[in-house]
């Protein structure tokens, strides 16, 4: 096949998807980007060069801060909660450790399957003044007068966030991992416990080393959809009390949509478009620095 | 020949009555209306009811509805807005919510339509709104802030009605021993406190003068009278008037929990009136006061006075087509008009701002309540009507701030003032 035939071939199937991710991802980015550095009045179409003003502002804001705070705990959350524990769920399943393996799964799995608003409906009620969680702990401590309250403290407020967080999307990462266990050729697991090596060791020597992949992609998921976690919190708390449970997401959305001020709002969004891509890349570094050592 | 005319005459005839006929049929008109209902609200039946007599009188216009309440609503019109896609009618408030949408002049004066109509209006209702125009037609005249007072509760208790504040603070311990909670004020949402109960301490403390000077930034946020506001704000905590578990409560808590005696007093706006009257009797209706908050010591403004605002109503989308603007306007006008008033009176007990005679309604008696309360107490200004954006968001975030003890009035007062600079 001549050359230049097969380059319009490629490019006939590639311009499709190419033009639609320029069009909705790339563009929008990079309409973000250069909106963060003006004053744009989004009912008028006008904008006015104000340089680096908007980042000034955010960044003076003990609330951006905050914010920035919040998010790495979610990362946190994410990266240190979700994912070894949908790991450690997986094996045992991968491994028959328990009985009714499937209900087992499915108990898991639910919670990533509802919608994230009735969640943090559900959970923000539980948690109320008058939810089941206060009523139960007064009933257990026999004090009436008991009020759960970790919500109201500026340091804790994140906690029962954090909490749902993994009772939510746990799942989503045991399938993950389940799909990539089963794909393990079970005559490598087998040939490991003929030359003697332990549980431990057939785990650490030849089940994780498999799921370097798999186990980068899911922090890479963990972290983008960390930094632009918005729904769940923004249904069980709006951000409150006060700024206690801010995101940057609802930070953005609070500047862009209630204030109308679309040029911080796209400050905020860039900034968190940095972090990701930051974060992201720090992840490839250290997979290629352990993978490096382990060659 | 003859012939030939008469044939000519008749054809001619039949041409010109089917033309007359179909002229004189109303062309059907079709308004896109983004309206803001609760639908599992009480008030959904009286919407029902409303609609219904709306195309009895004009069954040429149709109303192509989208129902969305709170936060929803507001995204999905700033969204439309932003898009350049509003609606040919939607709701409307008269200043701080749609100050944006007035800014941009995306909606249409309305007092050109309203013209000889106005007299038939409270005059505050129809003040104008936005830079001497009048872009919504108000249903009602709201008072934001009012205390619900459960008198039997009171009278068990061996209490009578505070009249001052420190009247007030001295029933806590009372209260407090029978287990239940001397205010309830569910205030999650940010905007409660500032609405409901901030906005009436500012007129009271400070005065209705001070604030319009305030407003206009001839007087500062930091003066006394402002700062006095938030510290008795702080002091409502630290009394224990209000449990600091308040600021954790869903707002659509307050009423389940005031019907079922969990509360002496509740701090709400007029309209929890209609969310009281399916929860309790007629008998419990009885035992209920609508109030306002007692004299404070040392206050400028008046005794007994409250927070006011010219409610929301409809508003018509800017350079809407001559056919549709009259449609929309016939919608607006029977919204805010006789018939629809009529419905919300009986339904709700809601006194509207379209001058009507009460005597003759049987309304239930948390209703002619209502109607009463709004003879008796004069109203000052309602912060988030006059003041929108960043400001007023830093004022409802620290007025919750002041509960949690993370920010001082003071500091609060400094930062407000600073955020106001900006926007004046």
């Amino acid at each position: 096949m001549k050359k230049s035939r097969r380059a319009w071939i490629y490019i006939g199937f590639v311009a499709p998807a190419l033009f639609i991710y320029l069009a909705v991802i790339a563009f929008p980015v990079m309409s973000s980007v250069l909106l963060s550095f003006t004053k744009y009045n989004v009912y008028k179409n006008t904008a006015v060069w104000i340089g680096l003003a908007n980042y000034i502002k955010i960044f003076k804001e003990p609330v951006f801060w905050f914010s920035v705070r919040n998010n790495l705990f979610v990362i946190f959350v994410s990266v240190f909660g979700q994912i070894p524990i949908g790991f450690i769920l997986a094996y045992i399943i991968y491994r028959k450790l328990v009985k009714h393996r499937n209900f087992f799964q499915l108990m898991v799995f639910l919670p990533s399957i509802i919608s994230t608003v009735i969640v943090g409906i559900l959970w923000s009620s539980l948690f109320s003044p008058i939810g089941a969680i206060t009523k139960i702990i007064q009933s257990i401590t026999k004090n009436p007068d008991y009020v759960m309250s970790i919500m109201t403290n500026k340091n804790l407020a994140m906690l029962p966030i954090g909490f749902v967080l993994l009772w939510m999307y746990t799942g989503t990462y045991l399938i993950i991992f389940l799909a990539n266990l089963q794909n393990i050729n079970p005559d490598v697991i087998e040939a490991a416990q003929i030359d003697g090596a332990t549980n431990s060791q057939i785990l650490t020597k030849v089940i994780i080393p498999q799921l370097y992949g798999v186990i980068v992609l899911t922090m890479i998921l963990a972290i983008s959809g960390s930094l632009k976690s918005f729904d769940l919190v923004f249904a069980m708390t709006g951000g409150g009390p006060a700024y206690y449970t801010n995101l940057l997401a609802i930070y953005m959305y609070n500047y862009s949509f209630i204030y109308a001020n679309y040029g911080v709002g796209s400050a905020i969004s860039t900034v968190m478009v940095f972090m990701c891509i930051v974060l992201i890349f720090m992840i490839r570094f250290i997979r290629s620095k352990i993978e490096s050592m382990e060659d | 020949m003859l012939k030939k005319l008469i044939y000519l005459v008749t054809a001619l005839v039949f041409v010109a009555s089917i033309s007359i006929c179909t002229f004189a049929q109303e062309k059907e008109i079709e308004l896109t209306v983004l309206n803001y209902l609760d639908i599992t609200s009480p008030e959904a039946k009286t919407w029902d009811a409303t609609l219904e007599a709306f195309y009895k009188e004009y069954p040429n216009i149709k109303l192509k509805i989208e129902n969305l309440f709170g936060e929803a609503y507001h995204q999905k019109l700033r969204a439309l807005a932003a898009a350049g896609n509003l609606p040919d009618v939607m709701y409307l408030w008269p200043g701080g919510r749609s100050a944006e949408i007035y800014k941009n002049e995306l909606t249409e004066d309305l007092y050109p339509y309203l013209s000889a109509n106005r007299a038939r209006f409270v005059p505050v209702a129809v003040a104008p709104q936005w830079e001497g125009k009048l872009y919504e037609l108000p249903i009602a005249t709201t008072a934001t802030h009012v205390v619900y007072a459960n008198t039997k509760l009171l009278k068990d208790l061996g209490l009578a009605m505070p009249k001052t504040y420190d009247e007030l603070v001295a029933m806590v311990p009372k209260i407090k021993e029978a287990g239940l909670d001397p205010i309830i004020m569910p205030n999650k949402a940010s905007w409660v406190m500032q609405s409901c109960l901030f906005s009436a301490l500012v007129g009271r403390i400070g005065g209705q003068e001070w604030l319009e000077k305030a407003i206009a930034g001839e007087a500062s946020f930091t003066d006394q009278e402002f700062v006095d506001s938030l510290k008795l704000v702080k002091d409502l905590y630290d009394t224990g008037l209000l449990p600091p578990s308040s600021i954790q409560l869903e707002y659509g808590d307050g009423p389940n929990l005031f019907a079922s005696g969990k509360g002496v007093f509740m701090i709400d706006g007029d309209w929890r009136v209609n969310a009281l009257i399916p929860l309790l009797s007629e008998e419990e209706q009885k035992d209920i006061t609508l109030t306002v908050f007692p004299d404070i010591p040392d206050q400028d403004g008046k005794s007994g006075s409250t927070s006011t605002v010219a409610a929301t109503g409809f508003g018509m989308k800017a350079g809407l087509p001559k056919e549709k603007a009259k449609a929309a306007w016939k919608w607006i006008y029977f919204f805010a008009g006789p018939k629809a008033s009529e419905i919300r009176l009986v339904d709700q007990g809601m006194i509207s701002s379209y001058r009507m005679k009460l005597e003759g309604y049987d309304l239930p008696p948390l209703a002619k309540k209502r109607g009463a309360f709004y003879a008796i107490h004069s109203g000052t200004y309602v912060l988030d009507d006059k003041i929108s954006g960043e400001p007023i968001n830093i004022l409802n975030i620290g007025l919750q701030g002041l509960a949690l003890g993370n920010i001082t009035p003071e500091k609060l007062a400094a930062d407000f003032e600073a955020a106001m600079k900006e926007i004046r």
